[in-house]
């Protein structure tokens, strides 16, 4: 798991509390990527013009024979003929709908653990749409880990700022975290439980 | 397990990694959403074991996620019934190679203790 699984994992908790529907938009041809997003998003904007109040989660999935289609899990129900018309209008082929229990929203997630192809390198492979409700984003996820607990304690000794030299400074962090389990020292210290500047030759040098 | 046995093993395509067993470490590896106070918990362990890769001796650092059952680090620390040292079977789901580090996510096989066959003593 990932901090964009966890925080989609979140909001589909905060959206599963009510009912869900599972839409799944599809092309009859395949289409580039850029294309498919170009139409994904005329077809929110006319989805949102019709139901002002509809709130959702949405999930690119780049499937290996159809192209990339698009995953929807919305809070209401909305006339299938109407979005089929819609869904034609910007553009799209089939799409299918089904109800979903408040429990299997977080279905949507495998997608999400799916490696991410290189033609979708920096895209949001899901996002929240609808008004009045807030969905979590990365940002709001905290995570503690072995690992992030010495980095956080190297970086106050090496006293890093900004991104430079970023993968030697994961190198370190990574050589000490393995100290760490090897000699069983107290995690973000150093043998003898001291800080790690004062150390010296004892930690691992990157 | 014997090594006839980890030879089979091996020869039926088995995913596994054979290794000097270094350590283990428990933790809470949990994700907090600052916004609404939801959490995902789970319990999981990194165990360090020592093998070869391309002709040196490398580390490998391998993730052990606990089922829910395994609600607590102590718990998880209680399963840690390995010898430093020893070698070891570690069955594996994936592996991967980052940046000169091997990681690999052990699977529910988990691990076992190769049985080191000591060759009978002279008369």
């Amino acid at each position: 798991m990932n901090k964009s699984k966890a925080a989609f994992l979140f909001s589909s908790q905060v959206l599963g509390k009510q009912q869900l529907y599972l839409w799944t938009f599809t092309f009859k041809d395949l289409l580039g990527v850029k294309e498919t997003r170009k139409r994904w998003n005329h077809l929110l904007t006319l989805l949102l013009r019709t139901w002002p109040d509809l709130q959702g989660l949405r999930v690119f999935e780049l499937h290996e024979e159809h192209g990339l289609h698009v995953h929807l899990a919305t809070n209401q129900f909305i006339d299938v003929n109407r979005a089929r018309e819609l869904a034609l209008q910007s553009g799209w082929g089939r799409i299918h709908v089904t109800r979903m229990p408040c429990e299997h929203a977080a279905y949507l997630a495998k997608y999400l653990s799916k490696e991410r192809p290189a033609c979708l390198h920096r895209w949001r492979l899901w996002a929240g749409f609808g008004k009045s409700w807030e969905w979590t984003k990365v940002k709001d996820i905290v995570r503690e880990t072995l690992f992030s607990r010495v980095y956080a304690a190297c970086k106050e000794w090496k006293g890093w700022r900004g991104k430079s030299g970023f993968f030697e400074r994961m190198s370190l962090a990574r050589r000490i975290m393995i100290a760490t389990i090897e000699h069983g020292w107290d995690v973000g210290r150093g043998p003898g439980g001291l800080p790690y500047a004062e150390c010296g030759d004892a930690l691992p040098a990157v | 397990m014997r090594p006839q046995e980890l030879l089979a093993e091996v020869m039926q395509g088995v995913l596994l990694i054979v290794g000097e067993y270094r350590g283990s470490h428990a933790e809470q590896a949990g994700y907090v959403d600052r916004k609404f106070g939801n959490v995902i918990n789970y319990i999981r362990a990194i165990h360090l074991a020592e093998c070869s890769w391309h002709g040196h001796i490398d580390r490998v650092l391998i993730t052990e996620r606990f089922p829910e059952e395994v609600a607590s680090i102590e718990q998880a620390e209680a399963t840690f019934k390995y010898t430093r040292g020893k070698r070891y079977v570690f069955y594996i789901d994936w592996f991967k190679r980052e940046r000169g580090q091997t990681f690999a996510s052990l699977n529910a096989w988990g691990i076992e203790e190769i049985e080191v066959e000591e060759a009978p003593a002279a008369p």
